[in-house]
């Protein structure tokens, strides 16, 4: 490598750390804010690492309440919400992206509207029909509305991605002698993986940050999602920042766990798959 | 082609996700248009009825809308331009790497993963005039004299849009970092035979593949910060000049509980927010070919 | 074709089992129609006091079951919780805590009922919360807590300097002037627009001698816009004159609480909670707290704005009996006593004030006795959310330097005579 080559390969690494370290400098402060003393936290001038460290915080975020069923609600209300909208989803941008769909346009714009359609609006509405269904406190209150909120971004950049896709792929299987159906099926989502990943995440993390609906069509401790449960710690006018710290670390876990599991998925791809 | 065969297929691809929309949404949506024609406030139940447009005549003459208005504008197009040049330098950034993939990834991900109103509380505290990690860190290195009052008057907004682009940007990251992966190496392989040097390979190869999903993230950013709420509501709740229009849009549904006029608002911010968004669609071509025939 | 990666697949297939086990194990709860159901919304106990006193009311009262539903104590999330509930008629929630200011507000909806005819006894209760639950003459709610405005001040920076508690405004600022530490602020409270920003700029306004009250505005039109000006005019002295520091119009109470414990500031405006902190381990004041009550203008009189939160019948519920009894039973001396001791939540009861019990865990609160007996409520409105916006924007607006004070004045008095009218 030439002495150029090396001095710009340095300089992206620094830059890469650089931008690692921006993303993670409120976790950082969450993890110091977390491990310290109530009092330490609003010390004059602060302190850049806890002194001294203590778990009190965590210990009372498993204890005092029923967060760890927060966590798996939040788990689950956001992978039902990503398997549906991709069910839903994921045909309806392939026959956008690659068939002859009269009204294109218009079916676009109709997700498009959803999309915009402003959510504040929509909560007392939805409220009073999940009523009426008896659904309030069950998982479907959340999954419906999260769904109908997510279906756009996920039909519009998965449209976006099987367009790019070769055409050649569908006439090698209906060769074959499969039928478009199977085509889609066995030849265009195995390949779509990085597309569809991608959608999965931002569904999912959509979902699990969610507050005002969680907070309306929720009312039982046990049925609380995590952002409303980090909501329930605070007090009057005191905001137990060690607490709200460490629940929030906590809760970050199964999503960090997804992500770091799924990432390549999510970012990498089959690139061989685009090449056939 | 099997003409029928292909439009029974299309139904059968379509039909749930729209099905599925149509149900669940059009209740909500047509409720807000109808009840933007009414007076119709929740608490009031007597002075409930019909009143035209009054609403939306209400609604030009409002002062506090317009601007909201403006506010929100000036939010979306700083936010949004920075979250796209910040977002594509990132997501080049992290194209090549092989190792450290997945911590890098993992970290980008991150910020997006925390709740907004965790994430923003949390940059209140590091933002704070007094006990503020940042000016902490530039009071010891003698950069400044006084404490900055971050979300005071005059910085309000710019601390707002920080607070927004650090945690979207990673949205934009990913999405343009799919668009990168999806682009054959042999394209630039070409180009490199071609003697084409890395400005130009930007420009004309990587850049117009990418034009797609640039288009997707300006587009659903663009949308989402004019509707933005959370950021701000935590961090300053509308005062110094930031207040947007879901804010205005939440206090007079929720807080004043007057449905008529708040969903005169909601349908108005819509329809600004639709026409804005066929605008960009319009400017970026999105509308592609099917491929196959 | 290809075959999914190991991981991969193996990762979604554990998924899709955990999914399939959520959606297939029901949560359905036996229900028994035999008892009675009572569910009582409102804000989280961190105290666990609450809690604990409905388990024993349901054990002493078999064939009813009263459970807690618990909310985020931030006022404005509970209030668009309960405005959803309420407009959607939900019968399933009997009973609602309500924060002082949205008695008009619920009464006028016809979303609360009034007590009956000799429910409570007005006198058992202080002055101020009687007058937070009354509504055009009836009552609607039982007050729960309460909480006032206090003046703190460092015991030990006064003693050095040799002065004594401020009761003017001048005294104030002489006494800034003399003991405020190095670098440190003199007289902090909260000025962010939000809505302490009203309870801190009423009693400015109050201390001046001046009312936001519907007869006040009415009547005297041109005499309010003065005081409100006069008023905006002098807190923005404060802040000129560094008496008070720029960023205070960012602070909210623990911004402006962690500045005085941490020894920054000789004088803070805030709510009772601040004094566990003050006196609490860590405190870097700790026995050096002093409270008093707010200063006022030269010849006029200090009053405190009240805050807290009463307790309120659902107009949907479908025991009204049993709600009623319970209301009962968490509005009493006993329980008011628990609270107080256990949660430090300040009892609406002036007796309470009197107890051995609560005394000896709280001897503080003779001093507060002292102020709640000179407090006034916020304006009464059923349009009061807009009614504090108008007054919150303009005022904060002002003192930024936005808008001129006069602009400030002319429009609240403006706006709220409008409203008052509707």
């Amino acid at each position: 490598m030439s002495l150029n080559s090396r001095a710009r390969t340095t300089g992206l690494w620094i830059l890469r750390v650089g931008v690692a370290v921006v993303c993670l400098l409120p976790f950082y402060w969450l993890a110091n804010v977390s491990l310290s003393t109530p009092s330490a936290v609003y010390k004059i001038p602060v302190d850049y690492f806890p002194d001294p460290a203590v778990t009190d915080n965590f210990r009372s975020v498993f204890e005092t309440r029923q967060f760890p069923q927060n966590i798996w609600n939040s788990f689950v209300v956001a992978s039902l919400t990503t398997l549906l909208t991709l069910g839903l989803g994921a045909p309806a941008a392939y026959a956008l992206a690659r068939l002859r769909v009269r009204h294109k346009e218009f079916v676009m714009a109709v997700f498009l509207g959803i999309a915009i359609f402003p959510a504040i609006g929509m909560v007392g509405p939805l409220y009073v029909a999940m009523a009426r269904l008896g659904l309030i406190n069950s998982y479907p209150a959340l999954v419906l509305p999260y769904t109908l909120t997510s279906l756009p971004l996920a039909v519009w950049i998965l449209t976006h991605y099987f367009g790019t896709l070769p055409g050649s792929l569908e006439d090698a299987a209906l060769v074959d002698g499969c039928s478009p159906g199977e085509a889609f099926l066995r030849i265009i989502l195995p390949v779509s993986t990085p597309g569809l990943f991608t959608a999965a995440a931002l569904i999912f993390i959509f979902a699990w940050n969610e507050f005002l609906f969680a907070l309306i069509m929720t009312s039982t401790p046990a049925s609380r999602t995590v952002p409303v449960a980090l909501a329930l710690f605070a007090g009057l006018h005191e905001l137990p920042w060690g607490t709200i710290a460490a629940a929030t670390l906590v809760s970050i876990v199964p999503v960090l766990i997804l992500v770091a599991v799924f990432q390549r998925q999510i970012v990498e791809g089959l690139t061989a798959g685009t090449q056939k | 082609m099997h003409e029928p065969r292909q439009k029974r297929l299309i139904m059968w691809l379509l039909a749930p996700s729209l099905v599925f929309v149509a149900v669940m949404g059009a209740f909500p949506v047509l409720s807000q248009f109808v009840l933007s024609f009414t007076e119709f406030n929740m608490k009031f139940a007597d002075e409930r009825g019909f009143v035209g447009l009054s609403n939306y005549m209400r609604l030009a003459g409002d002062s506090i809308f317009r601007q909201d208005l403006w506010q929100t504008f000036l939010f979306t197009v700083v936010s949004v331009g920075l979250e796209l040049v910040l977002g594509l330098a990132v997501a080049m950034l992290l194209n090549r790497v092989r190792r450290g993939r997945t911590a890098l990834n993992t970290a980008i991900i991150l910020p997006w993963a925390l709740p907004t109103v965790v994430a923003a509380t949390m940059w209140s505290l590091i933002f704070n005039d007094r006990v503020g990690l940042v000016n902490s860190i530039l009071g010891q290195l003698g950069a400044i004299q006084s404490p900055i009052v971050w979300l005071g008057p005059g910085l309000a907004m710019i601390t707002c849009i920080l607070a927004d682009v650090w945690k979207t940007t990673p949205f934009v990251a990913i999405i343009l970092l799919a668009g990168l992966k999806s682009v054959p190496d042999q394209y630039y392989e070409a180009a490199e035979l071609d003697g084409a040097g890395r400005w130009q390979v930007f420009r004309y190869v990587t850049l117009p593949l990418l034009k797609p999903f640039i288009a997707v993230a300006l587009l659903f950013r663009t949308m989402d910060a004019f509707r933005v709420f959370d950021v701000i509501w935590v961090l300053t709740g509308g005062a110094s000049r930031t207040e947007t229009l879901s804010i205005y849009i939440y206090k007079v549904l929720f807080r004043y509980s007057d449905m008529g006029y708040g969903s005169a608002m909601t349908v108005a911010l819509f329809a600004i927010v639709f026409l804005l968004s066929l605008v960009l669609i319009r400017f970026m071509r999105i509308s592609q070919e099917p491929v196959s025939e | 074709m290809k075959r999914p990666r190991t991981a991969t697949g193996l990762g979604t297939a554990l998924m899709l089992g955990s999914l399939t086990l959520a959606l297939v194990t029901t949560s359905g709860c036996s229900q028994d129609d035999s008892i009675t159901r009572i569910v009582f919304a409102a804000g989280q106990d961190p105290s666990g006091a609450t809690a604990t006193l409905i388990e024993e009311y349901n054990a002493s009262h078999p064939g009813v079951e009263v459970s807690f539903q618990v909310m985020p104590a931030n006022t404005d999330t509970q209030h668009d919780a309960y405005v959803t509930y309420l407009s959607a008629r939900e019968t399933s929630i009997d009973i609602y805590s309500m924060d002082v200011i949205w008695t008009a507000e619920f009464a006028r909806a016809g979303w609360i009922v009034p007590l009956p005819e000799g429910f409570i006894d007005p006198d058992a209760f202080l002055p101020g919360p009687m007058e937070s639950v009354t509504w055009r003459g009836t009552r609607y709610a039982v007050p729960w807590f309460t909480d006032a405005g206090l003046l703190y001040y460092r015991t030990d920076l006064l003693a050095e300097a040799g002065l004594a508690v401020p009761e003017t405004w001048d005294e104030l600022t002489a006494a800034c002037e003399a003991v405020t530490p190095e670098g440190g602020a003199g007289f902090v409270w909260q000025g962010a627009r939000y809505e302490g920003l009203i309870c801190n700029f009423l009693e400015f306004l109050w201390g001046r001698g001046g009312s936001l009250d519907a007869e006040h505005l009415a009547s005297s039109p041109e005499a309010a816009t003065a005081e409100i000006r006069e008023t905006i005019v002098f807190i923005r002295s404060l802040i000129e004159t560094d008496v008070s520091p720029a960023s205070v119009l960012t602070y909210k109470e623990e911004d402006s609480r962690r500045i005085f414990t941490e020894g920054q500031a000789p004088f803070l405006r805030n709510w009772p909670y601040v004094w566990s902190f003050a006196e609490g381990e860590g405190s870097k004041i700790e026995g050096f707290t002093g409270i008093a009550p707010l200063p006022h203008a030269e010849g006029e009189t200090s009053y405190s704005t009240i805050g807290g939160w009463n307790i309120a019948l659902s107009a949907y519920s479908e025991h009204p009996d049993e709600a009623l009894e319970f209301i009962e039973f968490i509005t009493g001396e006993r329980a008011l006593k628990q609270r107080a001791i256990e949660g430090g939540y300040l009892p609406t009861r002036i007796a309470t004030y009197a107890d051995d019990d609560v005394l000896a865990a709280n001897p503080h609160y003779a001093n507060f006795f002292e102020v709640f007996r000179h407090t006034k409520s916020r304006p009464r409105s059923p349009h009061y959310p807009q009614l504090s916006d108008v007054v919150q924007d303009n005022v904060h607006r002002a003192l930024s330097g936005e808008i001129d004070p006069e602009t400030a004045a002319r429009a609240i008095v403006t706006d709220l005579t409008e409203l008052y009218a509707r």
